[in-house]
């Protein structure tokens, strides 16, 4: 069985099966998914509206044995950017839909019923578009449960709570983990609006065993897979730290940095920081029965996910991440890590983006409507926006369109999205990634390979060197390519350090395609995928001016360091046309 | 001078717990740098993860004053985008 691409009209309701260009053969993940977008869709089109596109790609070694590789990108122009847009996740979703040989689900059109809702539902050799019924309106953990009752227990999920239903911009697309709980998201850029706006509420897929995954060069990709392993399973970062106590094990260190951000981006530390930390996390894993060094999908062997349990030793949500752990905590000055994980469990639940989520919480106790601190009260109106009350339609929307509504100057924004928990004030290299990557603020989009290995800038500092542009868009255009495999991000760690773990990454690229590239094509590769991310932008209606962190960093100085943001517009704009 | 610890340096502080600072009260001499202090709370340099003195990542070379705030973690705990730090040296 070759591989195929599956097209989903919604507007007529027809399902159309479309054999792989040779273009689009070499490319998966988000290079798949940016491109169709950069070919198919209008970038002034409204991205609720009929002419935008939604597209699912695993990545090109998913659904192989590689290790960790399990992610799914999800792409469109973004409603809450108005820029090209991709997110990823992990979850069971992935892979299976690589293992019955879908390179990319592409759904266009819009339902001509507004308010109907669907499941598309995906075996070997079917697709059927079912209306979705009794799973309309309900949130992700209902849905979930709901759908492993219809389908059977292990299909994979990837579906939309009531805010992508109600089209808010901070909606996401969930897909379910191998216990079936909805928090693995492709949350960023409000894409699970534009999944609303199709009437599209799910995509299930039913699919056991290793499927029929095409590997060109079997011998080349097995050395490359156990060449990858080793390296993961060696590195400190991705066999001690990750498994151990995830990612929110950077609470306490990204606090000593004093970079932090804390009660809507005013200081780098947070007084509280050690109480919503990963070593709190992994304490009650083993007081209330929770888990550390839980993998999100089949075969990661990073396992950075965690179980987070109520006081009572009963469920609450998986996981809670590093960025939402900030997000909803020191970004809001919440200390209490149960209130926490209830608000993250709500995001999980209604479908929100928990960065986005938490940096709109921030503007609106900036604004006046909760306290700083309340965790309570942040529940109540994060609730209402599963309700769609009028204050929870303003909080869907997102921190900007929170901060319009509440008269808040001091907007953590760049692009529309929100600013993950880097401060750019006192983590200065990353705040240029933020205001450059064609994504808007995303800590994700400048994911660092080592200098030496792309032979950018050396091994120091990169923001001790004279080309940190050109180091700037060498560690986006490395992220892309990770992105583009289907690799979680966080291999990136071992890739860094261990030249064996990156030719690894390499021979199974190249052993699932039959290529031949070199580090230097994943540079140029990169480089060519963000050129085409940028051009649909800048038809969109970005300029440089777009290319910039948010007024308030550049003239408020953040505590404890006391450093305005002081990076050039020259370098920014050196960044991409350097 | 006073030392935060992290992960399993806590237990090097009787009755520390994780959720609060785990901190040592420690007097510095003259040409103390961050070295000499880890060998007298007897951490081994190969242990270390990340180091940060007054909120700045740092070598262990660097001098330490009364005063100063001086953070160390755990190689077990080494997750971080270490490329976007300027590391401080002496």
């Amino acid at each position: 069985m070759g591989k195929f691409i599956l097209r989903v009209n919604m507007s007529d309701l027809s399902i159309k099966k479309e054999r792989v260009s040779e273009k689009y053969r070499v490319l998966g993940g988000r290079a798949l998914t940016s491109t169709v977008v950069a070919d198919e869709v209008n970038p002034t089109c409204h991205p609720l509206g009929p002419n935008n596109k939604l597209v699912f790609a695993p990545g090109i070694i998913t659904g192989t044995n590689a290790p960790s590789s399990g992610r799914l990108s999800v792409g469109a122009k973004s409603p809450l950017t108005g820029g090209i847009k991709e997110a990823n996740a992990g979850g069971l979703p992935a892979q299976k839909l690589a293992r019955l040989g879908i390179h990319a689900i592409i759904v266009e059109g819009e339902p001509q019923e507004k308010g109907k809702f669907y499941v598309l539902s995906l075996a070997k050799d079917t697709a059927v578009l079912e209306e979705a019924g009794e799973l309309t309106g309900k949130g992700m953990y209902e849905t979930n449960e709901l759908v492993w009752k219809k389908y059977g227990d292990g299909v994979g999920i990837i579906g939309i709570g009531p805010a992508g239903e109600m089209l808010m911009t901070n909606a996401g697309v969930s897909c379910n983990d191998p216990e079936n709980g909805p928090g693995r998201y492709a949350g960023r850029g409000g894409l699970g609006a534009v999944m609303g706006s199709k009437g599209l509420k799910a995509i299930v897929i039913e699919q056991k065993g290793p499927g029929e995954v095409q590997i060109a060069n079997p011998e080349l990709f097995k050395q490359g897979q156990q060449k990858l392993t080793q390296g993961l399973l060696s590195h400190a970062v991705t066999a001690q730290a990750l498994p151990t106590f995830g990612t929110a094990v950077l609470v306490n260190i990204l606090n000593e940095a004093g970079g932090l951000p804390t009660r809507n981006f005013s200081s780098g530390r947070f007084a509280g920081a050690g109480k919503i930390s990963g070593e709190v996390i992994n304490e009650w894993a083993k007081t209330r029965g929770g888990k550390v060094g839980h993998p999100c999908h089949p075969g990661c062997v990073i396992r950075c996910s965690n179980v987070v349990n109520k006081p009572d030793g009963s469920y609450r949500v998986a996981p809670v991440e590093y960025e939402s752990a900030w997000a909803l905590g020191a970004n809001c000055e919440i200390d209490d890590l149960d209130d926490v994980a209830e608000l993250n469990r709500i995001c999980n639940d209604v479908g929100l983006d928990t960065i986005e989520a938490g940096c709109t919480l921030g503007v609106a106790m900036e604004g006046g409507v909760i306290p700083f601190g309340d965790g309570k009260r942040a529940i109540g109106i994060l609730k209402e926006v599963g309700y769609g009350t009028p204050v929870g339609r303003i909080i869907g929307n997102g921190t900007a369109f929170t901060a319009k509504a509440f008269g808040v100057t001091r907007v953590p924004v760049v692009k529309g999205q929100a600013m993950p928990a880097y401060e750019p004030r006192a983590v200065k290299g990353i705040g240029v990634t933020y205001a450059t990557s064609t994504m808007g603020a995303d800590h994700t989009a400048g994911y660092t390979v080592a200098t030496e290995i792309l032979s950018v800038g050396g091994k120091a500092d990169p923001l001790a060197t004279a080309e940190k542009g050109a180091l700037a868009k060498a560690f986006q255009t490395s992220t892309i390519f990770i992105d583009a495999t289907g690799y979680c991000l966080f291999i990136a760690f071992a890739v860094l350090d261990l030249p064996d773990a990156l030719q690894g990454m390499m021979d199974t690229v190249n052993g699932v395609l039959g290529t031949n590239y070199t580090l230097e094509d994943m540079g140029r590769l990169g480089s060519e995928w963000l050129k085409l991310e940028r051009s649909f932008n800048e038809a969109a209606g970005f300029t440089k001016q777009d290319d910039r962190l948010p007024e308030f960093m550049y003239y408020e100085k953040l505590p404890p360091h006391n450093n305005v943001y002081d990076v050039s517009d020259e370098l920014l704009d050196s960044v991409h046309n350097g | 001078m006073i030392v935060y610890l992290y992960g399993k340096f806590r237990e090097k502080v009787p009755g520390y717990t994780v959720e609060d600072d785990c901190v040592l009260q420690v007097d510095t001499g003259p040409e103390e740098t961050i070295a000499s202090i880890m060998e007298r709370l007897k951490i081994l340099p190969g242990e270390v993860a990340h180091i940060f003195l007054n909120h700045q990542y740092s070598t262990p070379s660097r001098k330490v004053r009364a005063g100063d705030r001086l953070a160390i973690f755990p190689v077990e705990m080494a997750v971080l985008y270490r490329q976007y730090f300027a590391k401080y040296e002496e």
